[in-house]
């Protein structure tokens, strides 16, 4: 009952009991226009809400920070309601741009709603929505509320930056052409070594200048064949690695590196699988292609950091999910108790990438500290730790993140950043 | 429109009760109508959050204090009619916010029809006149608290 009701209530009692207190009836009779009006919120209180409610929403699928249209239809599937106030509710991490999310009105049987607004949402995958829908009298004295959920549903992927491409060199490829030096002789680009010359060898691949130098026998060029690799991205999510306040994280500097690595492996014609290590372990099967470039991006959409006690180094790390000798390439902020896992992830024959989100200064710039000895101490541990990791082959990149990945990209990894120094496979 | 009908519901109010007092020189209660009249009227002007609760008890009060003062019924009933019917608008639109003109006018219909209603039921009521003992009023008073009770929590249940 709704304190408007029981205020006219205790009016029409009031005004009763001091005119029959003073025996006055005309003051009783004052109380007649209340009751009547009390008499016809009662006569017009709604009955039993029938509704039908259909969401949609346009693109299902779409990057952070594209404005998203959600169409919200009801049709009234019983009597006339007086006064219906719907009010959709939005779930965390959507945030209304334009447009009218609640609206009171009017419903006559089989009477039609339509609202739309535009809503931009961070990354993650939203599958359940609530509209709060009350229909009350057209005093407003009895309300009839309830919520209705929707399925639709909206995956939000990560906004990442478009990289150059990367430089990378497992000790095994694939059988089919691609941008990855094989190791292996044939035909390509880069020069691999000579041989004998064999009938049949093209004539511009003949190494003139040897045979002359030598025994005037012919020689032939061959060239380091080039073909595509398995390279199996993994994502750290463990809780205690990620640092990150309510505005920023450092995962969600991860997932974007993560999701920009993925699209530039898998546009190079690449297989590339993806391992979200966290709470679990949630793995995309390797494949190629568009279908799993988005198929990467849903799983990315979804990811959140959590705390798995058997998880808690990356001991539990399956590795012999990722082919052998293929290329793996972490994302981590990393702990000190992880150097010996990629240690022995490097011994046993896989090309390891590290992309590590630096905690340290990300931490630092949070409080805004760049010179206490606390940072000095925590900045050399992490040098230290990362040495320790370069020195056994792995490739690592310590990713400001204050820095635009691309940069950091551009400089430290891409094909035009110089030689590459890594001594992976060999 | 609501605000406009609002605005001359509350105004209509005033004057009915400070024309009562005027007529039955209560200039006193004349010069408080007045003034009360005209703040609600330029809270609701300026979209203010007025208390319209507070401001119908007061013309309340002011009927059953012209009752005690002798003055028709008739006028009476009427200024509390309207005030009522301003009460109600005043809360509508506090509670709907922005108005679509199909519920405004649905509203106004039915709100009108209610008021009118009433105040027809109420001066038919004042013309009658039954003469009742008082262990009789007693017994129906008591009738109208028991079932006024049932009507509460049937209506509260009916809420849930």
């Amino acid at each position: 009952m709704k304190p408007p009701l029981v205020f006219v209530l205790m009016l029409i009692l009031g005004i009763v009991i001091a005119g029959v207190a003073l025996l006055r009836g005309e003051m009783v009779i004052l109380a007649i226009p209340l009751i009547v009006y009390v008499c016809a919120a009662v006569l017009q209180r709604p009955a039993e809400v029938r509704l039908w409610v259909r969401r949609e929403i346009t693109p299902e699928y779409a990057s952070q920070g594209t404005p998203i249209t959600v169409r919200l239809t009801l049709v009234n599937e019983g009597p006339e309601i007086d006064e219906l106030a719907v009010h959709d509710t939005l779930p965390p991490g959507v945030h209304h741009l334009d447009g009218e999310m609640s609206e009171v009105t009017f419903l006559e049987a089989q009477g039609r709603i339509e609202l739309e607004y535009t809503v931009e949402a961070q990354r993650g995958a939203y599958d359940s929505y609530e509209a709060r829908i009350a229909a009350r009298d057209f005093l407003g004295f009895f309300e009839h509320a309830q919520w209705y959920r929707t399925p639709a549903r909206l995956v939000v992927h990560p906004r990442y930056p478009k990289l150059d491409r990367v430089r990378i060199r497992p000790p095994q490829t694939r059988g089919f052409a691609g941008p990855i030096a094989a190791r292996q002789g044939g035909s390509g680009l880069d020069f691999w070594g000579i041989r004998e010359y064999q009938s049949g060898d093209p004539q511009r691949q003949i190494n003139w200048k040897r045979g002359t130098h030598l025994d005037y026998e012919l020689y032939t060029n061959i060239f380091e064949q080039e073909r595509v690799a398995d390279v199996g991205v993994i994502v750290d999510a463990r809780q205690r690695v990620n640092i990150g306040t309510p505005s920023d994280s450092l995962f969600e500097h991860a997932v974007r590196a993560a999701a920009a690595l993925a699209e530039i492996f898998l546009d190079d014609g690449n297989r590339v699988s993806l391992l979200i290590y966290g709470s679990g372990m949630n793995r995309v099967y390797p494949g190629y292609g568009r279908v799993q470039r988005d198929r990467i991006l849903k799983a990315l959409s979804g990811a959140n950091v959590g705390v798995n006690y058997a998880l808690e180094n990356l001991a539990g790390l399956p590795t012999r999910l990722f082919p052998a000798k293929s290329q793996i390439v972490l994302v981590s902020p990393l702990a000190p108790d992880d150097i010996p896992v990629i240690v022995r992830m490097r011994a046993r024959g896989y090309a390891v990438m590290v992309i590590s989100p630096d905690p340290v200064s990300f931490q630092a710039s949070m409080v805004g500290d760049f010179s206490s000895p606390a940072y000095r101490l925590a900045y050399a541990e992490r040098a230290f730790m990362l040495l320790q990791i370069r020195r056994s082959g792995v490739q690592v990149v310590n990713w400001q993140t204050d820095q635009p990945f691309e940069v950091v990209v551009r400089n430290r990894l891409s094909r035009q950043s110089g030689p590459f120094v890594s001594r992976a496979g060999r | 429109m609501t605000r406009r009908i609002l605005l001359g519901l509350i105004g209509a109010a005033a004057a009915v009760f400070v024309f009562t007092n005027l007529v039955y020189r209560a200039y006193g209660n004349a010069a408080l109508c007045l003034l009360v009249g005209v703040i609600w009227i330029l809270l609701e002007a300026q979209q203010r959050s007025s208390m319209p609760s507070l401001f119908f008890l007061f013309f309340v009060g002011m009927s059953l204090a012209g009752v005690l003062n002798s003055q028709p019924v008739v006028l009476l009933l009427t200024g509390l009619s309207v005030s009522l019917a301003a009460w109600d608008l005043a809360r509508f639109r506090a509670r709907v916010g922005e108005l679509l003109p199909e519920l405004e006018h649905k509203h106004l219909q039915k709100l009108a029809i209610t008021g009118v209603t009433g105040l027809l039921i109420g001066w038919l009521a004042s013309g009658i006149r039954v003469s009742i003992n008082f262990v009789t009023l007693a017994a129906l008073l008591l009738l109208a608290m028991i079932m006024l009770r049932y009507a509460i929590v049937y209506l509260r249940e009916q809420g849930d």
